[in-house]
């Protein structure tokens, strides 16, 4: 039954976690085409911190804490491919969000508050941001795979 | 490997699908307090438009890989877990497609031309805001169902 628990747990934050994450680029893409006053932008922006540091960057470390009391729980080895390899992985998108991603998006929107959206380090921060957005997705998928077909 | 190419298939949409659809709440909650003459909410519904468009194409080959994992398997459909599911997961998506698609197509309307205090934007506006979170509890079960697996 702890088992189950902590699976249902651990489904959910990452359902919320990388489903929160997959609609920043849509947010923001979609912001581009607003006023050239930046409004959207700026709600967009800030939008994306809130769900960023408020739900998806929690529910990161709650799906590291279920993970790791679900290895506990099953007693897997972890000499297990897809459990040090899905851990690895994790440090790093972890290590890339809250030292890269998250500053990038700070910066982001203090430049756009005060030098609006057409300014030059505005423009670099979101290409940034959305480079870093890719490498983080293309990480989240390989653990979500390494989780389906556990590779001993 | 079918059954797991299927299943990691099933994950990455069940992810976009009820992801996407729980940011809803807060990114309407976000809006409705910023800017008052609507801006930010008529982007944030536009934004929304998008958003339940390609959740909704997630959820249909949601439906679709899970039924073709059950007859991969060989499960039976007298399992508690795969029919309540597909019950659950029946009225989930007909509340979306045809109650909260058409809900946002319609405040986007008003919001443009009569603005965000016309008494039918904020009917509406309610309205969604109730069925939001019955959606969310319904999306839980389904997902305790799947961890479950009550026989």
């Amino acid at each position: 039954m702890l088992f189950t628990i902590l699976k249902f747990v651990h489904v959910l934050a990452a359902i919320i976690a990388v489903g929160f994450n997959a609609t920043y680029g849509l947010l923001i893409g979609r912001a581009r085409s607003g006023s050239a006053d930046g409004r959207e932008m700026r709600f967009a922006l800030q939008t994306v911190k809130v769900m960023d540091d408020y739900v998806a960057n929690p529910c990161y470390v709650l799906l590291l804490l279920t993970g790791v009391g679900m290895v506990h729980a099953a007693g897997y080895p972890w000499s297990l491919k897809w459990i040090h390899g899905s851990l690895a992985l994790l440090i790093v998108a972890f290590v890339l969000a809250i030292g890269f991603y998250t500053p990038t998006l700070r910066k982001q929107i203090a430049v756009l508050e005060s030098r609006g959206v057409s300014d030059p380090e505005f423009q670099r921060l979101s290409t940034r941001g959305a480079v870093l957005g890719g490498v983080l997705a293309l990480i989240v998928v390989t653990i979500a795979a390494l989780m389906v077909f556990k590779p001993s | 490997m079918l059954y797991n190419v299927l299943k990691f298939v099933h994950i990455l949409l069940a992810i976009i699908a009820i992801g996407f659809t729980s940011a809803f709440g807060l990114i309407i909650g976000r809006a409705a307090k910023a800017g008052g003459d609507g801006r930010e909410m008529l982007y944030a519904l536009r934004a929304i438009r998008l958003m339940v468009t390609i959740a909704h194409g997630c959820f249909v080959l949601l439906l679709l890989t899970g039924l073709w994992m059950i007859w991969e398997v060989g499960f039976p459909f007298s399992f508690k877990w795969i029919y309540w599911s597909l019950i659950l997961f029946a009225i989930a998506l007909g509340t979306g497609v045809f109650v909260m698609a058409p809900s946002v197509t319609r405040r986007i309307e008003i919001l443009s031309s009569r603005g965000p205090s016309d008494p039918e934007f904020i009917a509406l506006s309610k309205r969604a805001a109730t069925l939001g979170p019955i959606l969310s509890v319904i999306a839980l079960i389904i997902i305790w169902l799947m961890v479950a697996k009550p026989l």
